[in-house]
């Protein structure tokens, strides 16, 4: 006959302290209750990165930068200046941010020695160090040693890994069962630990650029000196050719950049931004000889001229300096049925009224003073260079704790710490359980 | 066009009418609750949003229309995510609300708003980024239909945590599949953008929720509500929310 004790409990040898403010302290930042803090405030950072906008990665163009900050300050009118000064266009680089990340990183190097040290003491069978989520404690008639013995013999057929042990005048069982389970957790923590770090780091050492190519062009990186980039011909489809040449010219890597579709390098990445508009010009003279070009700006005339256009610069003039021509080539975004279209005029000497003029979707030949210019528009693309070491151990710190996650889902570590003592001619019990399931297995045994 | 004006049809036809009917019969089970009545309803649920989803495939594959392109997608997916979650989450008169809510919404969007849609950017033209956003539409229907399934329930069943579980799952899938789709096409791991930023916030406050729920806490609740109601904001309102940003080429799911 068993019966519930209304005596004050004996304390058990486990992690389970009442004790002092250090232990406290330990107790909670290594709690569920002291991650999920965390978690909440991460999703505060994620909550104003949703509400207010987020600059770009910061690459090496900073004015860029500079200038989308002051853009998106202004849009909020006279509260911009104060956002902008709290870091909140910029929550990546912010003192919240980072200061979540940090605190994530102190609690789960907190978090992995506890669960390391859980899971030794599990795999020598000592049940010392369990997460006390049951708890209950009986008093009997019989004899202590008789009572822990016929619970260790009912653990064990239910799977547990038993042991007793003496301490003075108490008896203990120490009982686990899939005991190894309590890695999957020391995984978990130290994959979210990789992860934070990596984030912590990532701010330090990313670097990204854009890289807007045009046929025949190369460019020079800045986030990798002596590295350039240049683009190459026969395109398939969405995919341009792209090769990565270093300092002296020679080609590093090549192959094709697309959407989904990156080059990876060494220690750069290219990917497909977006595509930009270009008009790609030639000129003849009458016995189909080329005529040089020279675009506005450009010290030199080539025989052929790549011309970018965006929102920002819809509108182009060049030069044929040879024969005295200057051409003005002008961008309609929404030209017809919303697909862009240009406007061409062709001014001889110093003429102010046009020789020529017209316009064109894709391509065009125009014919003026003996002259015929080939105009041939199209999209080309607009890359991004990353260099970013710390995506190594976000992406294996993200995948450890995934799969560790998971799988301790399934499967999870048992134990059961029980105490027993006599009093008399009757036995005290006390015990705790991880869970459930393990408290129904010492109930029913001790029936 | 033949599917929008000949299959199409007929397929959303049905749908509309299986809504219907399983929204009379919810009213008729409202004023006599019956276990039958119940299963029926659901059943009705289940072929309305198996019909939208089939049609919504359909247009995919034999339109080339990219997916998860405006709401529209989204709420078909969540509608089913929702489905799938409720028997495990709920019983009675609170298993039923949610699905066919939602699913009734999918449909008005797919009917009404779809013509509306923006133009697909490339690398929304892929099929990683419409998995990642079906993964984050089925966990979001998910984390509602666990909510709302277990309505002032507390301490929740066994069943309620699976729910939450299979929810906070898929959308944790579709983050990581996210990420890997913002590093394919721009070279990080995240992109930033308002909608996909607030249903993180969401799923955040989900899983704090849902570990201070089992670790007793009775303010987990809140902050579950809290989450899902973040993560709303973040399906309906990214739109106008992007409106204020420069330089952001489309919102993502």
């Amino acid at each position: 006959m068993a019966a519930q004790s209304e005596q004050p409990a004996a304390p058990m040898p486990t992690d389970d302290r009442a004790g002092g403010g250090w232990e406290r302290v330990w107790d909670f930042l290594t709690s569920a209750r002291c991650a999920a803090i965390l978690t909440l405030l991460t999703a505060l950072a994620f909550f104003i990165a949703g509400i207010f906008p987020q600059a770009p990665a910061a690459g090496a163009d900073s004015t860029a930068q500079l200038r989308w900050l002051a853009e998106a300050a202004a849009r909020w009118g006279a509260l911009g200046p104060a956002l902008r000064g709290l870091g909140l266009f910029q929550i990546a680089a912010s003192p919240l941010w980072r200061g979540v990340l940090g605190l994530w990183v102190f609690v789960l190097l907190l978090h992995a020695a506890q669960e390391l040290r859980r899971a030794l003491r599990y795999a020598k069978a000592d049940a010392t160090a369990l997460p006390p989520r049951a708890r209950g404690q009986w008093l009997a008639d019989g004899d202590a040693a008789r009572v822990l013995g016929a619970l260790d013999g009912a653990l064990s057929q239910a799977g547990y890994c038993t042991r007793t042990e003496r301490s003075g005048d108490r008896l203990h069982l120490h009982a686990v069962r899939t005991g190894w389970a309590a890695w999957l957790r020391l995984g978990a923590a130290v994959g979210l630990l990789l992860a934070a770090v990596a984030l912590l780091l990532s701010g330090l050492s990313s670097r990204s650029e854009e890289v807007a190519l045009g046929p025949g062009e190369t460019v020079a990186l800045t986030v990798r000196a002596g590295w350039s980039v240049a683009l190459g011909d026969g395109a398939e489809g969405s995919l341009w050719p792209v090769a990565v040449l270093g300092p002296e010219g020679e080609p590093l890597s090549q192959g094709f950049v697309g959407p989904q579709r990156p080059l990876w390098t060494a220690s750069l990445t290219l990917h497909m931004a977006r595509s930009s508009l270009g008009v790609v010009v030639s000129a003849t003279d009458g016995q189909g000889k080329p005529v040089s070009l020279q675009a506005a700006g450009e010290s030199s005339a080539a025989g052929m001229l790549f011309l970018r256009f965006d929102e920002d610069q819809p509108e182009q003039y060049f030069a044929a300096p040879d024969v005295g021509d200057t051409i003005r080539l002008a961008l309609n975004p929404t030209a017809e049925n919303g697909t862009p279209a240009f406007a061409f005029q062709v001014f001889h000497g110093m003429d102010i009224q046009p020789a020529h003029e017209g316009t064109f979707a894709d391509e065009t030949t125009t014919t003026s003073n003996g002259i015929t210019y080939r105009f041939a528009a199209g999209q080309y693309p607009v890359l991004v260079a990353a260099t970013d070491i710390s995506r190594y151990p976000l992406w294996a710190g993200t995948a450890i704790a995934m799969v560790c996650i998971v799988a301790s889902a399934w499967v999870s570590a048992r134990a059961a710490l029980v105490q027993a003592a006599q009093v008399d001619n009757r036995v005290a019990v006390q015990y705790l359980a991880t869970d459930a399931e393990t408290e129904a297995a010492i109930r029913k045994a001790l029936g | 066009m033949g599917l929008m004006a000949n299959a199409g049809t007929v397929i959303l036809g049905i749908a509309y009418a299986a809504l219907l009917a399983g929204g009379g019969l919810w009213l008729a089970e409202y004023a006599r609750p019956t276990v039958r009545a119940q299963a029926v309803v659901r059943a009705l649920a289940w072929v309305a949003a198996a019909l939208i989803t089939a049609y919504l495939l359909a247009e995919a594959v034999f339109q080339r229309r990219p997916l998860f392109v405006g709401v529209a997608d989204f709420l078909a997916a969540g509608a089913v995510g929702m489905l799938v979650v409720t028997p495990f989450a709920g019983r009675g008169k609170a298993s039923l609300v949610g699905p066919l809510v939602l699913a009734l919404a999918a449909l008005t969007h797919v009917l009404t708003a779809r013509p509306a849609s923006p133009p697909a950017a490339l690398a929304q033209q892929t099929l990683l980024y419409a998995l990642q956003a079906a993964l984050h539409a089925l966990g979001v229907g998910a984390c509602i239909a666990a909510l709302v399934g277990s309505l002032g329930e507390f301490p929740v069943r066994e069943g309620r945590h699976l729910a939450d579980g299979v929810g906070i799952a898929a959308m944790g899938a579709g983050f990581a599949l996210s990420s890997a789709w913002a590093w394919l096409n721009w070279g990080v791991a995240w992109r930033n953008d308002p909608r996909l930023n607030l249903l993180a916030a969401g799923w955040l406050c989900v899983v704090a929720g849902h570990v201070l729920r089992r670790d007793g806490a009775r303010w987990g609740l809140a902050a579950q509500w809290l989450g899902v109601a973040v993560m709303l904001v973040g399906v309906f309102a990214a739109d106008l929310i992007a409106a204020g940003w420069p330089g952001l080429a489309f919102v993502a799911w």
